[in-house]
């Protein structure tokens, strides 16, 4: 790794990665014009909720924002982990915001992570808790770590825009270092399995969604089985909503995911949240919509789905200084920019080669030889 | 093979970039006084227009999301049976030669 002092960066872009990358290098970070042009300059509430979470997992960090929030100063501290900590993660974001950078800072940490989560457990703009653990939690098993140890339990249901629901992750340290991959085999696809949930509605929204799903998926295989999950009373959470995740597995052992959620409030102003599509729709179309977007991924390619393209580079970046190479689909602009942050921070640059027969692209890179330093550090 | 290796180098690029870009690149360290000199003259949206390759990669302050939205349009027409036949040998009801042939990069 390089031994840099300081990276100054721009914006607000990529801000989760950025923290995560500078805590997991032990790079001090210093971000300048964050949303500077825009009406509500600065960071928002769920940024500063990221940047609390940080400092309960890890010791000695120091944070220096400006009034504005438009300039944020990160200088990282140990990694701890922690074991049955909380974290309030607000309703800006859903809880998958936080749980994408989480689950690598948990593996190098000192201590294995078990930890609370409350918030929005299901949205459109990050992943669902559900296809978190369906389709993220098993990506880590190639890379060589435990999955046995990992959990992602489901307590309550939260719809945006009042959350209520709650979640418990468990993370198991990574003892050394991770194990590279040689992971191009897309496989066929076998089964499809899914959950279809609803909160504070009918549940026979969630079998609206079920069969319009099937109507899609089952021209293609015919093992598509999607469980209806209705919570009710206090794990409902607060608003009304229901939404649907799918998993593809294939022959291989990769797992692509869709999902979709209904939004049955309006969006505040200033919210990420892009819902303005989805304001009257109906249950069959929501999953219908899953089961395309599925499809599609599946047509794209790739052992990986979209959304975990960036996860996929960051484990091949922190794997020992071995070659690793994965195949995806068509890159994203969170992929692309996830390997330039990966250039950036631990000095790894990947092959990227296009495979014009299949359509998809294969990326090779050797490994930035990253080993768990929090365990040696007091 | 031409048109193969083109593509090759535009996708490392359009990553990468050349090695000269990285004074233009939006997270880069050293260039910060250069760059702002850059952009304190021009209007954000001309700005804007001028650094963007890839829609949303160089918006200093878009979205921290990892999913991709797609919107309808982005989609194939997956109602049309033809369309939906096309995929059908990425699944085990389809041509197992045809898969195995697919991940030996053959046609």
């Amino acid at each position: 790794m390089e031994g840099r002092k300081l990276i100054r960066m721009r914006g607000s872009q990529h801000l989760r990665q950025r923290l995560l990358l500078a805590t997991l290098s032990g790079v001090p970070i210093r971000i300048d014009e964050i949303r500077a042009q825009d009406a509500a300059p600065g960071l928002r509430d769920y940024e500063a909720s990221l940047l609390r979470l940080l400092e309960k997992i890890s010791n000695g960090s120091m944070v220096e924002i400006n009034e504005t929030g438009t300039k944020l100063r990160y200088k990282p501290g140990v990694l701890a982990g922690g074991r049955d900590l909380v974290h309030d993660c607000g309703t800006g974001r859903a809880i998958g915001y936080f749980l994408e950078p989480l689950i690598l800072l948990g593996l190098f940490g000192k201590t294995a992570l078990s930890i609370t989560l409350k918030g929005v457990t299901n949205d459109n703009t990050d992943p669902f808790v559900d296809t978190f653990r369906t389709a993220t939690l098993p990506m880590l098993k190639h890379f060589g770590v435990q999955i046995e140890d990992l959990e992602l339990k489901i307590v309550s249901r939260g719809a945006p825009p009042l959350g209520g629901g709650e979640v418990r992750l468990k993370v198991p340290i990574v003892p050394q270092s991770l194990l590279a991959v040689r992971w191009v085999d897309e496989g066929m696809v076998k089964r499809v399995r899914g959950v279809a949930y609803s909160t504070r509605v009918s549940p026979h929204m969630s079998n609206r969604m079920v069969d319009a799903a099937r109507g899609v998926l089952n021209r293609l295989l015919p093992d598509v089985y999607i469980f209806t999950d209705h919570y009710s009373g206090q794990e409902s959470g607060k608003s009304p909503g229901y939404g649907i995740s799918l998993v593809a597995e294939t022959t291989s052992g990769c797992l692509i995911s869709s999902e979709a959620a209904a939004n049955c409030s309006k969006s505040e102003e200033g919210d990420v949240r892009n819902d303005k599509a989805h304001a009257q729709v109906l249950p069959e179309d929501i999953g219908a919509q899953a089961a395309m977007q599925l499809l599609e991924e599946i047509k794209q390619g790739g052992v990986v789905d979209t959304a975990r393209q960036g996860l996929l580079f960051l484990l091949c970046g922190l794997c020992p200084a071995d070659v690793s190479k994965v195949r995806v689909g068509k890159l994203s602009p969170h992929g692309i920019r996830t390997l330039r942050h990966i250039k950036e921070f631990l000095g790894v640059q990947f092959n990227i080669k296009p495979d014009p027969v299949t359509g998809t692209v294969i990326l090779t890179c050797v490994g930035s030889g990253y080993r768990n330093i929090s365990r040696k550090l007091s | 093979a031409v048109t193969a290796s083109k593509r090759r180098v535009n996708l490392m690029q359009l990553v990468y970039g050349s090695s000269m870009a990285t004074l233009h690149d939006d997270s880069g360290i050293d260039s910060d006084s250069i760059s702002d000199d850059e952009e304190l003259f021009k209007p954000k949206k001309m700005r804007e227009k001028v650094s963007s390759k890839v829609p949303g990669v160089e918006d200093i302050d878009a979205d921290d999301c990892s999913k991709l939205h797609f919107e309808p349009e982005d989609l194939n027409d997956w109602s049309n049976q033809d369309v939906v036949e096309t995929i059908r040998d990425r699944f085990v009801t389809g041509d197992w030669t045809k898969a195995a042939q697919r991940q030996r990069g053959e046609v």
